[in-house]
């Protein structure tokens, strides 16, 4: 007995807390009818027409966005690793590089990054990367790295020093490890570590607010094109919210485990 | 949110001839440094100028002029206040809540990873994305809130009306970013070792005397360390109340990121925004130095 009470609680706090993102699949489906209904309906015959819209219509560029996200957040998340593997491995095999490289990546993070917008904007402006994919992937990789750093560290914190030091031994090279002993062992951790970069550069606001105009225009920003001055269209931006948060939170499925251990730095026994 | 993720003592095995090896760290350290320092001096530079719509070109040098007008500024501080007052009333509320969800779930669904992801879902949305999902619930036109708050029980609420706007945004921060503090207490939580409750247990201690004396001290730094984090993140918020509200009505609900904000790139003053930014770059690096010496205290 005391076990439903228990569940149903559980299940009144996920509601809440979702409570966001449920209405915006329910009103993404409602027809234009249904939409004003009063009081909202709760039951309703489910159409797609708004997501058919977004996807045809010629006035917002959804496509576009879809792509320009997709494509600066892989191509980020990518470049993020690359930079941090060979830098996580060295601090944790030549256990160097913990007084300065270290508190300066993970207190990049608290840097408010409005602060560095006037600089970036106006150099942008000089050498013509304001509106380009490629400005938005270096800023975000300030975004990223930080969260690739410590991931990684923690990941390879917990890879068995007698792996390394038998390879050693054997008469690897640094770079020969690097390459092709770590990768494959922590293979499901750069996974996450790819999709939470991932997440992270999907999700950014501010400098794709700032940085593009039209062609760079990631979800973020598109999706408040739908507020326009005639008013909002209220089940098209549902539809285009819809679309962009199922990404992240789909994922979220599949990380959830490497959160736990990297926060609790593998000292859960 | 990851400063607390690095054990700072840990020892990564003994020293090695690290000759020839520095391509290992130095494109990270490059990229880092050279980004950094372009930034922070162009940054400077920028302040000193009056720059006008990012017209670099024809803007003259002023000295300290544009932090004169800033720290003189009533906007400037009054955002700073509403930051200040936005930032503490989350924390408070969020680590609380934090705290108690995450003992629940502890103790009544430990290792249940679905209900844990669920709850953890909206750390992994975009903030602006969530600050959009939030306005169509809680809108007057077609929003389910007020829809039924009024159909059910008579009452008119417009949430975003200038009197409750700030209640209305606390709330949905809430909800966004407690679970935030839920991920990481929970994680302290499971690493509390057994032999400790099992040995309180025997002494006879009772569950509140474990609660007090075992697991509240245990995971004492993590909740602190989660909470000095949500409170520089919250104070620095942007995207979901420039969403809701773009800092309105009036410069009610501006943040010091959305002053920040205003002033370079609708008023088109980035002079006088880099001032402002680079004050706010000083005062955070102060609070986040002994935000960061709270936060590895444990270690």
């Amino acid at each position: 007995m005391t076990r439903i009470i228990h569940i149903i609680v559980v299940i009144l706090i996920i509601l809440v807390l979702n409570i966001p993102f449920l209405n915006v699949i329910l009103t993404s489906l409602k027809s234009k009818v249904d939409l004003v209904n009063y009081p909202p309906k709760l039951v309703f015959k489910p159409t797609f027409d708004h997501y058919k819209t977004i996807f045809t219509s010629g006035t917002f560029h959804f496509r576009l966005f879809l792509s320009n996200s997709f494509i600066i957040a892989s191509v980020t998340s990518i470049f993020s690793i690359l930079l941090t593997l060979p830098a996580a491995y060295y601090i944790i095999f030549f256990n160097k590089g913990r007084k300065i490289l270290l508190p300066l990546v993970t207190n990049l993070r608290s840097i408010p990054l409005i602060i560095f917008a006037m600089p970036i904007y106006l150099s942008y402006k000089t050498v013509g990367l304001i509106d380009t994919r490629l400005g938005l992937v270096l800023i975000h990789l300030l975004v990223d790295i930080p969260v690739a750093f410590v991931l990684l560290i923690n990941f390879i914190q917990n890879v068995p020093k007698e792996v390394v030091e038998a390879a050693r031994i054997d008469g690897a090279s640094e770079r020969r490890i690097l390459i092709t002993i770590i990768p494959p062992m922590i293979s499901s951790s750069i996974v996450a570590t790819f999709i939470l970069c991932f997440i992270y550069s999907w999700n950014e606001f501010l400098f794709a607010l700032i940085l593009s105009i039209k062609k760079a225009t990631t979800l973020t920003v598109g999706a408040t094109l739908f507020i326009t001055a005639w008013g909002v269209q209220w089940g098209e931006i549902s539809a285009a919210i819809a679309i962009s948060s199922i990404v992240p939170f789909v994922l979220t499925f599949y990380v959830q485990k490497y959160l736990i251990e990297a926060y609790s730095g593998g000292s859960k026994e | 949110m990851d400063a607390i993720l690095i054990n700072k003592n840990q020892k990564g095995g003994e020293k090695i001839k690290s000759k020839g090896n520095y391509s290992f760290i130095m494109p990270l350290t490059l990229f880092i440094l050279v980004s950094l320092v372009f930034l922070l001096a162009f940054t400077v530079y920028i302040s000193l100028t009056n720059v006008k719509f990012g017209d670099l070109q024809n803007a003259d040098l002023v000295g300290m002029s544009n932090f004169q007008s800033i720290l003189t500024s009533k906007d400037f501080w009054n955002s700073m206040k509403f930051s200040l007052k936005f930032s503490l009333s989350v924390t408070i509320l969020e680590t609380f809540l934090g705290f108690l969800i995450s003992y629940y779930i502890y103790k009544h669904f430990k290792g249940n990873k679905i209900i844990f992801t669920l709850l953890l879902a909206p750390i992994m949305m975009a903030p602006s994305l969530y600050g959009l999902m939030n306005r169509i619930l809680l809108n007057n036109f077609v929003g389910l809130i007020p829809g039924y708050l009024s159909y059910l029980f008579g009452i008119n609420i417009d949430f975003f009306n200038p009197n409750i706007i700030f209640y209305t945004l606390v709330a949905i921060d809430v909800l966004q970013w407690t679970p935030f503090i839920v991920l990481i207490v929970y994680s302290a939580l499971l690493g509390i070792p057994k032999q400790l409750f099992e040995a309180a247990y025997i002494d006879g201690a009772n569950s509140f005397q474990i609660l007090m004396k075992i697991t509240i001290p245990y995971v004492f730094s993590s909740i602190v360390a989660a909470s000095s984090l949500r409170f520089l993140e919250a104070f620095r918020s942007f995207d979901t109340i420039y969403v809701l509200t773009g800092g309105g009505p009036g410069d009610l609900t501006t943040t010091i990121s959305i002053y920040i904000y205003k002033v370079g790139f609708q008023f088109g003053r980035q002079g006088l925004a880099s001032a402002a930014g680079l004050i706010l770059f000083l005062l955070m690096m102060i609070l986040t130095f002994n935000a960061t010496r709270l936060i590895y205290r444990r270690w």
